[in-house]
C-alpha cells in the first residue's frame, strides 16, 4: 500500500507570501501599540495599514498574490 | 491502537484511512485558523472601542493568519491544497461556528472567552500525535499554543469587564455568551462520532469527543458564574449531542 506523497507546487511560494505578510502586520501592530501608548488617538496610520493589508488576505485572491 | 511516530518521509508506507484522515484533519483545522479573522475582521476592525483594541485586533487576525499558513504547509507538504479555503464564503466553512459574522464587542470578546478555548482543546490533540510534524507545531514550547493563549486571555479579560459592568452590558454579553457556549459544546461533534474514534485509533486524537467536551465544560462553567453571569444550558439549542 504505497502512496506516493507530494506537495503541492503552491505550498511553498503561499508559505512565503503569508510569512512576509504576518511580519509585515506586526510590525504595524506594533509601532501602533507604542504610539497609542504616548497618545490614545496616534495610531490612525498604523491601523489604516492593517485594514488595507488584511483586505486583501480577507479577498483570498492566492492567484493574484503569487502572479500565478 | 497505533503509536508508530510517523515523519513526512513514511507517509507512503501509511495506511489510506491514516492519510485520509491526516489530510482531513489539516484542511479542517486550516479553515478554522483563517475562519475567525473572517468572522470578525470587517466589523471589529474599524469600530473596537479603542485604538488599542483595533490593534488588538489586527494582532489576532495576523497570529491566526500565521496558524493558517503552518496548517497550511503542513497540508501542501503531504499534497493537500487548502489555498481555496482562503476565499471561501464564510458559509462553507467545515465548522458552524464560523458561518457567521461578528459585529459586536461583545461576540468579539466572548469568542475569545469560548470559541478560541475551544481551539484550544482542539490543537492540545495533536501534541504528541502519531504524525510528527503535526506534533511538533504543538508541542511545548509552542508558538501557535502560546498565541491562543493569549487570544483566550484577552477575550475572557474583557468579557468579565463587560460583565462587571451590569446593566444593559451585562445583557448584551450574556445573550453573546448563551449563543456561543452552546456553539462552542457543538464544535467538539457527537458524542458517539464514529469518525472521533477512527481519529483515536489512529493516534491522531487523544480524547473522545464528549471527554474533550466534559473538560471544557468543567473549565469554563466557574469561569463564568466567577464574572456573574449564568451558565447556558448546555442542551438547549445543541445540533450535535
Amino acid at each position: 500500500m504505497v502512496e506516493p506523497i507530494t506537495p503541492t507546487p503552491i505550498a511553498g511560494p503561499l508559505d512565503d507570501y503569508l510569512r512576509e505578510v504576518v511580519q509585515t502586520l506586526h510590525t504595524a501592530v506594533n509601532q501602533g501599540m507604542r504610539r497609542a501608548a504616548d497618545d490614545p488617538h496616534a495610531a490612525t496610520p498604523q491601523i489604516a495599514d492593517c485594514e488595507e493589508i488584511l483586505s486583501v488576505i480577507m479577498a483570498g485572491e492566492v492567484k493574484d498574490w503569487l502572479g500565478a | 491502537m497505533f503509536s508508530d511516530r510517523v515523519e513526512q518521509n513514511d507517509l507512503p508506507k501509511q495506511h489510506p484511512e491514516y492519510l485520509d484522515l491526516l489530510r482531513r484533519v489539516l484542511a479542517i483545522q486550516a479553515d478554522c485558523e483563517i475562519g475567525g479573522p473572517h468572522l470578525y475582521v470587517d466589523a471589529m476592525l474599524p469600530t473596537a472601542p479603542t485604538q488599542i483594541d483595533q490593534l488588538v485586533v489586527a494582532r489576532t487576525a495576523a497570529e491566526e493568519i500565521d496558524h493558517f499558513r503552518k496548517f497550511a504547509r503542513l497540508a501542501g507538504d503531504i499534497g493537500v491544497d487548502t489555498s481555496y479555503i482562503l476565499s471561501r464564503p464564510n458559509q462553507e466553512r467545515y465548522l458552524e461556528a464560523f458561518r457567521g459574522l461578528i459585529t459586536t464587542w461583545e461576540d468579539f470578546a466572548v469568542f475569545g472567552f469560548l470559541i478560541d478555548r475551544v481551539g484550544k482543546y482542539q490543537l492540545e490533540e495533536f501534541a504528541g500525535c502519531t504524525y510528527a510534524p503535526l506534533s511538533r507545531l504543538l508541542e511545548h514550547p509552542s508558538r501557535v499554543m502560546d498565541e491562543e493563549a493569549g487570544h483566550i486571555d484577552f477575550g475572557t479579560t474583557r468579557t468579565a469587564e463587560i460583565a462587571a459592568r451590569g446593566g444593559d452590558a451585562r445583557d448584551r454579553v450574556q445573550k453573546a455568551v448563551n449563543f456561543w457556549y452552546t456553539t462552542g459544546l457543538d464544535m467538539f461533534g457527537r458524542s458517539e462520532s464514529h469518525r472521533a474514534e477512527r481519529y483515536r485509533h489512529w493516534g491522531l486524537k487523544r480524547r473522545t469527543n464528549a471527554e474533550a467536551r466534559r473538560e471544557f465544560i468543567a473549565e469554563v462553567n466557574p469561569l463564568i458564574e466567577a464574572m456573574g453571569l449564568e451558565v447556558p444550558d448546555p442542551v438547549a439549542g445543541r445540533k450535535y449531542l
